[in-house]
């Protein structure tokens, strides 16, 4: 993923924010379970396959995470900090690490 | 007011995420390397001014930081060495005039790929040599053309393409690296930040329009609707999926 404009940030950053991450790894970064992600199942995912990949994608203003299967949005994780921006998954495929701009603070 | 965790990239060998911290004043503008094992928290390395986007070394050494900076005049790439005990800046790589907002890296290793927000373009980069190559211009002369502000880049699995996400025209672009030519153009949804790929499969998240974009085999096969100001995407092979 790449960044929005400075000036897009600018427009819709969040207010400070602090603490409260769910967080196994370290303050401001997530880890988001891949085998095992939390949140309520939003469909039971009619069009897609066991075959189809498994999409993670940030949402910067829902502070949430969106997971898709092939077409369909099968899961919603929260609990990412209220401004998640960036994504990565570890080699295996079993953990997302998310980055939350929300946590803004001098390091 | 501090700075923010923005973009980050995880290590191929698994050991380490890099994180740039992304923000005003003079403590801003920093990345930090963190080992997964632990969750150790490296000594900030200062970078050039908004660290938008970030790569990692197929080989796990250098993390490539690409910086807009204070004016566009001194927009730059910082190798870091992040497999040093202490992570450390190396010699930048200038690219004045530009907005690095998206990175890759191609031909196992050997070429870091740079999308330009600003000049519409992809720059090949030579590393460690840092020489730069001959662009990839992408066509952006007026509204609605479809190569404006590349936000977002991924690269095919056997390293032949590059799909960036053109955000200002709302097009995702096929670039063929061969050949330094665009080969294919589709529609997204709005302004398109992010995109990944997978199995034939690729995903746009789509800022302006909450949704994201699914291609499959090339045709677009849905438009689901996702939470809010979508951005970051990364798509897990079906054979390494255990949902």
């Amino acid at each position: 993923m790449s960044g929005m404009s400075m000036k897009r940030i600018a427009a819709r950053r969040p207010s400070f924010w602090v603490g409260g991450l769910l967080s196994v790894v370290v303050a401001f970064v997530s880890s988001v379970r891949a085998s095992g992600a939390t949140g309520a199942p939003e469909a039971t995912a009619g069009a897609s396959q066991q075959s189809d990949p498994t999409a993670y994608i940030t949402n910067y203003q829902s502070g949430t995470v969106s997971v898709l299967r092939g077409t369909a949005v099968i899961r919603t994780i929260s609990g990412v900090g209220p401004g998640p921006t960036g994504i990565a998954i570890a080699p295996g495929g079993r953990t997302a690490y998310v980055t939350d701009f929300g946590y803004r603070r001098t390091w | 007011m501090g700075s923010g965790p923005y973009a980050i990239a995880v290590s191929a060998d698994g050991r380490y995420a890099v994180v740039d911290l992304l923000g005003a004043g003079d403590k801003g503008d920093q990345v930090v390397r963190i080992t997964l094992a632990d969750g150790a928290v490296s000594k900030p390395v200062k970078v050039g001014r908004a660290p938008e986007s970030l790569a990692i070394s197929p080989d796990s050494t250098t993390a490539y930081v690409g910086s807009y900076g204070a004016r566009s005049a001194d927009a730059r790439v910082t190798p870091v060495d992040i497999a040093a005990a202490i992570p450390r800046a190396l010699a930048p790589i200038a690219l004045p005039g530009t907005a690095p907002s998206a990175m890759a890296m191609a031909d196992g290793g050997q070429t870091l790929l740079v999308t330009d927000a600003e000049g519409a373009q992809l720059i090949p980069i030579s590393v460690p040599s840092g020489s730069i190559g001959a662009a990839i211009k992408f066509q952006c002369r007026e509204q609605g053309d479809v190569g404006c502000s590349p936000e977002a880049l991924a690269i095919s699995p056997n390293g032949r393409s590059a799909w960036m996400a053109a955000a200002g025209s709302s097009f995702l672009l096929k670039v063929d690296l061969s050949r330094s030519a665009v080969v294919e153009e589709a529609p997204t949804g709005g302004y398109p930040d992010g995109v990944g790929l997978a199995d034939g499969w690729i995903y746009t998240a789509n800022a302006a329009s909450d949704d994201a974009t699914v291609f499959h085999d090339g045709t677009i096969v849905a438009a689901p609707s996702t939470g809010e100001y979508p951005l970051g995407v990364v798509v897990v092979p079906a054979s390494t999926s255990k949902l």
